[in-house]
């Protein structure tokens, strides 16, 4: 083997080297491939080292460029210690002990080690290590490819954070809508009016249940699809469950603003349905189909449709305007929306729609 | 949010003042503005930057300001405008771990959501009470 590392200055590591160069010599392959292997070596990005078991402690005997890159050392420093010197005070015994075991058994192994630079600065290794056998099957070398996988490692660690958090804020979330309910239904009882709490609990419910079903998407940008925010918010009261619902409709931006708007708006004509609509018999039905538009101010809005079937006809307008339609006119003209409710023979049909810069 | 921290029907603390609310949660800036309207006060009410910079427009007595508008805006600009026309504002935010230090270079009463309805119009009182006396417009 001639790399180019064998030009370079000797030093006390020379004699070991030329020793490892005379046994590399030796290799049983033959003149083309060793040429092949060579400019390989010189060629990949991959860190290679070759090291010799049957020396004392190990010694590495062949790095290539990729290694020295790799690590920040000189070819003299490398050569003829054992590769345990990029370990470092972060090094997990366990994966060093199990790579230990690997050379013993004569296995190959991968192990993902904490290494070190020259600099001090720590990477994360993965280390690929397997024996090279003599024709008469003895083994002639260790041959170690390493890969730093740093970035990897810190991906990994930021999802598993993520993650984490993301569990977090649900639980907490759940929590807090748990206690709100609670303080709320202990209020209208000590106060006698559990009826107006347990209409007001409905809302709230409403919401934790739109907010829950968004945290998924909650870390993500740009427009989502809403189908589960919507299943979630309006199954409950279909009494033919989905055969009850048809939803239609692409992806459309779900800031928590939105999120609580459309809660609290399907929620009141979901009710309203129960009520005196289509969900007030088996086989009623509601179709909800939503667009996003740009009106002629060039502000994006969700255009919302919803359409009842197979109900009563619908009386009319009521004679008294709801607590739950006020609530939800007076949100929506906050947020420059609109709604408007058409009482169709065949069902009621109401038309909604607000700015998605809400 | 109880009745109890509600001013009676006949207190009008705000009677006479002009109040500018951005808020971006609707249904906060619902609450608040029934509120501020029961107390007396004339709302003028914007739910995000832009809104809040056009309503400047108007003649204003204090002003109320969410300091997160949407996903990436915040309340300054309308804080400069304020300042310079000598119109006394309070801060209202959710977020005062993470804005911090945003809020403490303002330099103005800060409110934390979720706020008793009282302390707001306590704290919008006493902002216009602290002003310079020529910033505060007399009304007929």
């Amino acid at each position: 083997m001639s790399d180019q590392a064998h030009r370079s200055t000797r030093d006390e590591h020379g004699k070991e080297f030329d020793r490892a160069r005379n046994q590399a010599q030796r290799m049983p392959i033959h003149s083309e491939s060793g040429v092949l292997f060579e400019q390989a070596m010189a060629q990949t990005r991959m860190a290679i080292c070759l090291a010799d078991p049957n020396l004392p402690d190990q010694p590495l005997v062949f790095v290539n460029r990729a290694f020295r890159d790799l690590t920040g050392y000189e070819e003299e420093e490398i050569i003829g210690r054992n590769c345990r010197f990029l370990q470092g005070p972060g090094t997990d015994p366990e994966q060093v002990r199990k790579l230990r075991q690997a050379i013993a058994n004569e296995d190959v192994v991968v192990v993902e080690l904490l290494n070190y630079r020259k600099d001090g600065s720590a990477f994360w290794n993965a280390l690929h290590l397997g024996p090279i056998y003599n024709e008469d099957g003895s083994v002639r070398y260790l041959f170690g490819s390493q890969w730093d996988v740093t970035d990897v490692h810190a991906a990994r660690a930021d999802e598993k954070h993520a993650r984490m958090m993301e569990r977090e804020i649900s639980h907490r979330m759940k929590n807090m809508f748990a206690v709100i309910s609670s303080v709320v239904t202990m209020t209208g009882k000590l106060d006698d009016a559990e009826e107006l709490a347990e209409k007001i609990n409905a809302r709230i419910r409403s919401l934790g249940r739109a907010h829950e079903a968004m945290l998924e998407v909650s870390f993500t940008e740009g427009p989502t699809d809403p189908h589960p925010l919507f299943r979630d918010l309006l199954l409950p009261y279909a009494p033919s469950g989905e055969a009850g619902l048809t939803l239609e409709g692409g992806a459309v931006p779900l800031d928590s603003n939105i999120v609580s708007v459309l809660a609290l708006t399907l929620h009141e004509l979901a009710i309203n349905a129960v009520k005196h609509g289509a969900y007030s018999v088996p086989d009623g039905h509601v179709r909800l189909a939503w667009a996003r538009e740009t009106d002629a101010e060039g502000e994006e809005r969700l255009r919302l449709d919803w359409r009842e079937s197979g109900g009563p006809a619908p009386e009319g307008p009521p004679k008294r305007r709801g607590v739950g339609t006020t609530i939800i006119r007076r949100m929506l003209a906050m947020g420059d929306g609109e709604i408007s409710h058409d009482w169709r023979p065949e069902g009621l049909r109401v038309e909604i729609s607000f700015p998605t810069s809400l | 949010m109880t009745e109890i921290n509600r001013p009676g029907s006949g207190h009008r603390p705000l009677a006479g003042l002009t109040v500018l609310v951005v808020e971006d949660e609707v249904l906060i800036a619902m609450d608040i503005n029934e509120t501020l309207e029961e107390a007396g006060a004339e709302v003028v009410y914007g739910r995000n930057l832009r809104q809040g910079m056009q309503r400047l427009e108007q003649e204003l007595d204090v002003a109320l300001l969410d300091v997160t508008l949407g996903r990436s805006e915040t309340c300054l600009p309308i804080v400069e405008a304020l300042r310079a026309r000598g119109v006394p504002f309070v801060l209202h935010s959710g977020d005062l771990q993470r804005l911090g230090e945003t809020i403490s270079n303002i330099g103005a009463p800060v409110l934390e959501k979720p706020c008793d309805m009282g302390m707001i119009i306590e704290a919008l009182q006493e902002a216009v009470g602290s002003a310079q006396p020529g910033a505060i417009r007399s009304r007929g």
